[in-house]
């Protein structure tokens, strides 16, 4: 598999008014996406992603660094940018246009015309479900259909590449899922899909890889299977006293939530499954259920910004 | 498709969505009905204000009037079309990046060379076909009144074109540098001001120098500077002919080729800077 | 990713598309410079025969005026470079000698002379007189500036200075001053002269080619204001030294009429109903000085102008003593107006200018006969009786066939000078009284008449008689005394 975007070292700094007051938007990031792969591109709110995204599409420019898309380091050359859909963060789109007077303005923009260009429309508006809204103006859409209007202009060059920031931010849930489930067919068409986002459950359902970004730096990237572990294990339990789950604690057995009796506990996976379940046993706590677990990207996420942070306290 | 075809075609779609959208905008239509509503009101206006007192004043008074008539509708076309010209000149483009339109537009396969052209375009448009409507109106009501085709009219239409498309050209210079459209606005009407009163630089240098002090001379320098390369304005205005020849004379002691290549080159002026700004720009 | 290299390259070609754009400026205002210089020297040229350059009154604190010098300049560069102009009658001044090639090209308005001129005033040859009416146009030392049409020498004319009333305006500047204008018409009606009169000023100065102002305006000072006015007794008259003239206070109005026309005449020198209001409304009628009217009416003529302005000036030139050139005038005018239904009135006047010139001709035979001795002046006393009877011809048929009554009034006049001469006084005061009162335009010349027989024959003189020649004894020796005065 080859990369379509790369980065090397790529550097952003918004040099500010007074010397020192310089923001380090992006630093030293280095990453791959490769072909056919749905990227999800992670991070709190301002720590970078939108900076990356504007850096590869050439609305602002890197301060070092270098960047290939599709091979070419020239990212402003008409082939790659024919072969890059961008679905920016809760863009405007003229509120007096009718759906598919949006797409053909697009279109144009591609240098597409004619039969071409209405096929092409037809097309894309079938993609994302928005025939039916076709001939309505803008005016009248929903966020959840402006969302999709802006994928729709995002394919119209049928491109290998889509960038998307916060797809599905602000959207309800069944617009969620129906994003979704375009974006994981999309990828079955053979896309490379870089999807940002802050919500990690949209990103865990869909993504091949992920990278995670805190402070404008990289701080894991790869593919979930290998970023997570998924070694512990559920057991949900009623039936317990705090003395009886201090206890289970000592021996290295995780409380969570806890509910009047019932508790779940978290057996890491260095701890036999067993021998925690014999302790639940000797506790007297009757046994619910028992789960293997996954660490959710969640969690992954947090621990991996704490420890983030947690070097960046050392290290002062 | 050939390279120069995509080109000119990118760089006419996103004049006409400039165009579209322009229009759109309400302080234009404001503006433009506004003015339209001044164009007829002058009539009323001036006839009210000069009612004849015996048939002797009759003829004087028709004078006055038609005289001031079209002192206010060539004043007001002039200062209405360069409140439009600068306005939508300064924003059409903060307002895109405002809206991020301009993010789905760059991130297309087209250059931002390109797209400030596109934009450029788009807003002479507008500027074309309000000043069109204006003069257009006055055209018609001025040839109603007098009972001859006022051609000097469109003279001095074109030549107002051309003045607004020097102030538009800068104030769009300015607005690329800008996030809101109040800055380029307000430096629009500076530029208009500052142009059509270039004169007033002349008369600053002749003034100058009467004393010894340095400062003294130094300004009477900076005026002879400015005088010079600050475009003159004043010699768009046809109006003082206008008020007192016959409207269908041809212009006197215009030089309208030089004229037209005079606005022509700051118009280049205004847009290389445009570029120049824009073209490292970071959205 | 700083990229100075391109940045001084925009930089530079930022500078080098302004330097252009500056250059473009230069020349468009060069070019507009050269118009203004043309149009002034079109206007001064206009001027110039008229005596009209030389500033005679120059105000104690107004920059000492060029226009003459200036004129005089362009005329000594353009004297060897234009052709010679076709002969026209009106050439020659009025002591005979020949205008320059420049102004008669321009009282010929010969479009060829016309592009040439141009020629020369965006030229090299006239590149010094260009820059020196650019500076004095500059420091407000012109005051026949033609403003017209352009608004730098609107601006840098010498109506206040620039940074003042006409530009707070600024795009509304002459509705300002149709606005002012209506205000003005207001005191008028209300009668409030000393407020109308200063708004008249700034009218005309917010727009110098409001020529409707200058003409009511200068109306207002000359017939509605002095309407209302006592004349002056002739003792109590003062000496205008501006307008070498004997004035009171209607006249000195009539003057600031004919001021205030003249600076409408500068301002706009090609409007012809200017020089018609001046020379017609207030030469000709209020001050019936009939030289000056025939002057400016005959200017009025120059440009785009009504048919009664030529029967004006023709009628001018009459009471001002030029039958020739009336007479001429009058041919002229059957010539190109035969339709006119004025054609009668020239038929008239062509007539009643013969006469005055039989008439005046038999004078100076007269005059000469007296001088003369023997056969010569026998040959002239008899000319001068052949001359009278050519006259007496002329106005009995005018009084038979039109009974005109200017021609009746003559045809008694020569009888009663007839009379005068047998020293048959009574007769000829009884006639000249008579006749007096057929024409208007002899009375004056009757009643002088009548008191200079009475005078002769020792007749007393009737009362109002007595106080005429009371005032102008009065008016006599107070004019001594006051040149006795001002010499001293």
């Amino acid at each position: 598999m080859s990369a379509v975007i790369e980065t090397e070292a790529l550097t952003k700094v918004y040099e500010g008014a007074v010397k020192g007051q310089d923001v380090h938007a992006l630093t030293n990031l280095s990453i791959k996406v490769d072909e056919k792969e749905i990227f999800g591109y992670l991070g709190p709110n301002g720590s970078g992603k939108t900076t990356t995204i504007k850096l590869l599409l050439g609305l602002i420019f890197p301060t070092a660094g270098r960047m290939k898309i599709l091979g070419s380091p020239d990212i402003g050359a008409r082939a790659v940018r024919t072969n890059i859909g961008y679905l920016p963060e809760g863009a405007y789109y003229p509120e007096f246009l009718k759906g598919e007077e949006v797409l053909s303005f697009y279109g144009h923009l591609y240098g597409m015309t004619g039969r071409d260009l209405k096929t092409r429309i037809d097309r894309v508006l079938d993609v994302v479900g928005m025939s039916r809204a076709r001939k309505r103006t803008v005016r009248g859409y929903s966020k959840g259909m402006r969302q999709r209007i802006g994928l729709a202009q995002a394919l119209l060059s049928d491109p290998q590449i889509l960038i998307l920031d916060e797809p599905t931010t602000g959207l309800d849930p069944i617009a969620r899922k129906e994003i979704r489930d375009i974006l994981a067919s999309l990828r079955d068409q053979g896309k490379t899909l870089l999807i940002s986002s802050h919500e990690l459950l949209e990103v865990e359902l869909i993504s091949d890889r992920v990278g995670i970004l805190s402070e404008g730096e990289l701080q894991a990237c790869g593919k979930l299977t290998d970023l997570l572990s998924d070694r512990d294990t559920e057991i949900e339990v009623s039936g317990a006293t705090p003395d009886a789950l201090t206890r289970l604690a000592e021996a290295g057995i995780r409380v969570g939530d806890q509910v009047d009796t019932k508790a779940s506990l978290r057996v890491p996976g260095e701890v036999p499954l067993y021998t925690a379940i014999e302790r639940c046993k000797a506790e007297k706590l009757a046994l619910v259920s028992v789960s293997p677990q996954r660490e959710t990207l969640e969690e992954f996420f947090v621990r991996i910004i704490g420890e983030d942070e947690e070097k960046r306290r050392t290290s002062q | 498709m050939t390279a120069p075809v995509n080109f000119l075609s990118s760089v006419w779609t996103i004049a006409i969505y400039t165009w579209r959208e322009g229009i759109r905008k309400k302080v234009l239509i404001g503006f433009l009905i506004l003015s339209i509503l001044v164009l007829f009101g002058a009539q009323f206006m001036t006839a009210f204000l000069t009612v004849p007192r015996s048939a002797g004043e009759l003829e004087t008074s028709i004078d006055v009037q038609l005289k001031m008539v079209k002192d206010i509708c060539v004043t007001v076309i002039s200062i209405f079309g360069a409140l439009i010209a600068i306005f939508i000149s300064a924003s059409v483009v903060p307002s895109e990046i405002e809206n991020k339109v301009v993010y789905t537009v760059l991130s297309k396969p087209i250059r931002r060379f390109q797209y400030l052209i596109g934009k450029f375009l788009g807003v002479q448009f507008i500027i074309i076909v309000n000043l069109a409507l204006m003069a257009g109106l006055f055209f018609v009501a001025l040839w109603v009144k007098e009972g001859v085709l006022p051609t000097l009219l469109l003279w001095s239409a074109l030549l107002t074109y051309f003045e607004f498309l020097i102030v538009s050209s800068f104030t769009f210079a300015v607005s690329c540098a800008c996030t809101s459209a109040v800055v380029p606005t307000i430096l629009g009407l500076f530029i208009y001001i500052t142009g059509n009163l270039t004169e007033y630089l002349k008369d600053v240098e002749r003034r100058s120098g009467q004393t010894a002090l340095w400062l003294d001379e130094w300004t009477g320098k900076l005026a002879r500077w400015l005088y010079l390369t600050l475009p003159n304005l004043k010699h768009f205005s046809l109006k003082t002919q206008i008020l007192f020849l016959e409207p269908n004379d041809p212009p006197r002691d215009v030089q309208m080729m030089a004229l037209v290549i005079y606005a022509l080159v700051y118009a280049l002026a205004g847009y290389i800077i445009a570029y120049w700004v824009f073209r490292r720009r970071e959205m | 990713m700083k990229r100075p290299a391109s940045n001084l390259i925009f930089s530079l070609v930022v500078v080098g598309v302004l330097c252009l754009g500056a250059f473009q400026g230069r020349r468009v205002a060069d070019l507009r410079e050269s118009d203004a210089f043309y149009r002034w020297i079109l206007t001064a040229a206009k001027l110039a025969p008229l005596g009209e350059l030389e500033d005679l009154t120059p105000e104690p604190n107004a920059p000492d005026m060029k226009d003459d010098e200036l004129f005089e300049a362009v005329v000594a560069v353009t004297e060897n470079l234009l052709p010679e102009p076709a002969a026209t009658d009106e050439d020659r001044d009025g002591e005979g000698g020949l205008y320059p090639k420049l102004v008669r090209h321009v009282y010929n308005d010969d479009q060829a002379a016309d592009v040439l001129i141009w020629k020369l005033a965006s030229g090299d040859s006239l590149e010094a007189a260009r820059k020196e009416f650019l500076d004095y146009r500059g420091k407000g030392q012109l005051f026949s500036l033609g403003t017209q049409f352009d608004p730098a020498a609107m601006y840098a004319s010498k109506e206040g200075s620039p940074v003042s009333l006409s530009n707070l305006f600024l795009g509304f500047r002459i509705m300002a001053a149709n606005l002012v204008w209506l205000k003005v018409d207001q005191f008028y009606h209300q009668g409030m002269l000393h407020r109308m009169l200063p708004l008249m000023d700034v009218c005309v100065r917010l727009d110098p080619h409001f020529v409707d102002a200058y003409k009511v305006g200068a109306w207002y000072l000359a017939y509605n204001i002095t309407a209302h006015m006592l004349g002056t007794p002739e003792p109590l008259k003062w000496w205008d030294e501006k307008h070498s003239a004997w004035v009171g206070e209607k006249e000195e109005y009539y003057y600031r009429g004919v001021d205030f026309l003249l600076d409408g005449i500068r301002k706009n020198p090609r409007d012809s109903s200017l020089y018609f209001d001046l020379g017609y409304m207030i030469y000709f009628i209020k001050l019936r000085d009939y030289a000056n009217a025939a002057r400016y009416l005959g200017n009025a003529l120059q440009y785009e102008h009504e048919i009664f302005v030529r029967r004006m000036y023709n009628h001018a030139l009459m009471r001002s003593g030029q039958y020739e050139k009336s007479l001429a005038g009058w041919q002229d005018y059957l010539e190109k107006f035969p339709e006119a239904k004025t054609a009668d009135v020239a038929r008239r006047y062509i007539e009643i200018n013969q006469g005055l010139i039989f008439e005046r001709d038999a004078e100076e035979a007269k005059a000469r006969a007296l001088t003369l001795d023997g056969e010569e002046g026998k040959a002239a006393e008899e000319e001068a009786e052949r001359l009278y009877q050519e006259a007496t011809r002329v106005w009995e048929k005018l009084r038979d066939e039109e009974q005109e009554p200017y021609a009746i009034a003559r045809f008694n006049r020569a009888k009663a000078l007839k009379y005068w001469e047998q020293k048959r006084y009574h007769e000829a005061v009884a006639i000249l009284d008579m006749a007096r009162y057929d024409s208007n335009d002899f009375w004056d010349e009757a009643s002088n008449m009548i008191i200079a027989i009475k005078q002769e024959a020792d007749m007393p003189l009737t009362l109002s008689e007595k106080l005429a020649v009371k005032r102008q004894e009065e008016a006599e020796a107070a004019r001594k005394l006051r040149q006795q005065k001002s010499q001293e």
